[in-house]
């Protein structure tokens, strides 16, 4: 009678041990994981498209120039240059698929139909109730509920580690995960003339004079879309003046290609403002795996300021999520547009 | 750009004469005007462009040192991974012992 005691008192020691671990991540936090993830790896692709978008349009503004000084018998350059470097480039986009490769890590510690730890807790404090009592001896079904509660142990104590662990990565990758964001918000900038906020300073510096402060100079993407976009319009509207007499299909196709280009300036500027939305959610939500993994709390070393993307308590991933989703539609719509394509 | 403007004043000055270029009636001009007119605010918008993207080109170092930085959280990651390989190598130890211990109970 004496060994059915300690051995309940051995499963009972075993689950208190078990129990008495780090809160692990409950099934919300897990699904918040692949979420924060897949929300990563769209922004990288929206990134890029915006890098490719911008750079069409420019190329569009250039075509209507060129196209406009052959009509009327000149010889223009056809110089188009892009608008960035290969290198620009390059180092950006490696930049956004890193931030994506580092959300897919996260996720690959938590492989899909994984039992989140919280749920092994609970299947050990579901057992523990009525299976334990081993004073009346222990019946088929209970054993079969011990022992598949059991084989979950090493799943559980792996959980535990990979947790605690993950907090402290977690952590350490948060000022950089908000240097990027800071940085691809920077780059998209701002079309509005801001550059009162920069005295003298050029742009290029702005960005380590005033880290953690979100008063744009003029510039970057947006500016760039926008002095494109009014381009291509400006000789639109001297083709349509210069084609008075000419038949009406000719200047209604031209009619449409105008409203066509501002639109399309219009919600690619809308999609890189909300992108630029996305990326302070981007940190918020970091932020928020921060907290729910216990990492070092490093606000006084944060980047960007606690307003920044900020919502309600643990709403900054869903309002992420949100955003992204109406984004590829508004990018692939403007792409159409800008190539022309019905 | 001429010597000892800043970046800002060059774009200024260009975004200027931008304006008043896109404010000139092109179907006042003779033909070769016309073409003079595009050939112009085609120049102007490139130098603009070009002002712009100097601007972003030249932050492109702090994107070469954040990079690397935060592929670095790679090597942690896998220090995760490499543990629960072992982890569950020992973890089918565990799983056994459970499983021997059931067979003990059943013998009651």
């Amino acid at each position: 009678m004496c060994c059915w005691f300690d051995k309940g008192y051995l499963f009972g020691g075993l689950i208190i041990l078990l129990t008495g671990c780090a809160s692990p991540p409950s099934t919300k936090t897990l699904q918040d994981i692949a979420l924060f993830s897949e929300n990563v790896t769209a922004l990288a692709d929206l990134f890029e498209t915006h890098i490719e978008s911008l750079e069409a349009a420019h190329l569009a503004a250039l075509k209507e120039n060129t196209s406009l000084q052959f009509d009327l018998g000149g010889n223009p350059t056809l110089d188009a240059e892009p608008l960035f470097s290969y290198e620009a480039k390059s180092e950006r986009l490696k930049l956004v698929k890193t931030l994506a490769l580092y959300g897919q890590n996260l996720q690959s510690l938590y492989p899909a139909g994984q039992i989140p730890s919280g749920d092994i807790v609970g299947q050990f404090q579901k057992v523990e109730g009525h299976v334990l009592d081993f004073s009346h001896g222990v019946k088929n079904k209970d054993q079969l509920a011990l022992i598949q509660s059991l084989n979950g142990t090493a799943e559980y104590l792996y959980s535990s580690y990979r947790d605690s662990q993950l907090g402290e990565v977690i952590s350490k990758a948060h000022p950089l995960v908000e240097q990027a964001a800071l940085l691809l918000y920077v780059d998209i900038g701002s079309p509005n003339d801001q550059s009162s906020n920069c005295g003298n300073e050029d742009e290029a510096h702005y960005l380590t004079a005033r880290v953690g402060d979100f008063r744009l100079c003029r510039g970057g993407f947006r500016n760039m879309l926008k002095q494109a976009i009014t381009a291509r319009v400006t000789a639109i509207r001297q083709r349509l003046l210069l084609l008075k007499n000419a038949h009406p299909y000719t200047r209604q196709s031209t009619v449409d290609r105008l409203y066509d280009t501002q639109k399309s300036g219009r919600l690619l500027d809308q999609s890189m403002q909300k992108t630029q939305e996305v990326l302070f959610k981007l940190v918020a939500a970091h932020r928020e795996l921060r907290h729910v993994y216990g990492g070092l709390q490093t606000e006084e070393a944060d980047l960007m300021p606690a307003w920044s993307g900020a919502s309600k308590k643990g709403t900054a991933l869903s309002e992420m999520s949100d955003l992204l989703n109406l984004l590829p539609d508004l990018t692939n719509e403007v792409a159409a547009l800008i190539e022309g394509r019905d | 750009m001429p010597q000892g403007l800043t970046n800002n004043d060059a774009l200024n000055r260009y975004l200027e004469a931008d304006h008043l270029l896109e404010m000139q009636d092109i179907t006042k001009l003779p033909r070769e005007g016309q073409i003079r007119l595009l050939e112009a605010q085609r120049y102007i918008y490139t130098e603009i462009q070009r002002l712009q993207a100097q601007s972003i080109e030249e932050r492109t170092d702090i994107y070469r040192e954040v990079s690397p930085e935060l592929k670095k959280s790679e090597a942690d990651f896998q220090e995760i991974r490499n543990w629960a390989e072992q982890a569950s190598k020992a973890g089918e130890a565990v799983d056994g012992l459970a499983r021997g211990i059931s067979v003990l109970l059943s013998l009651f």
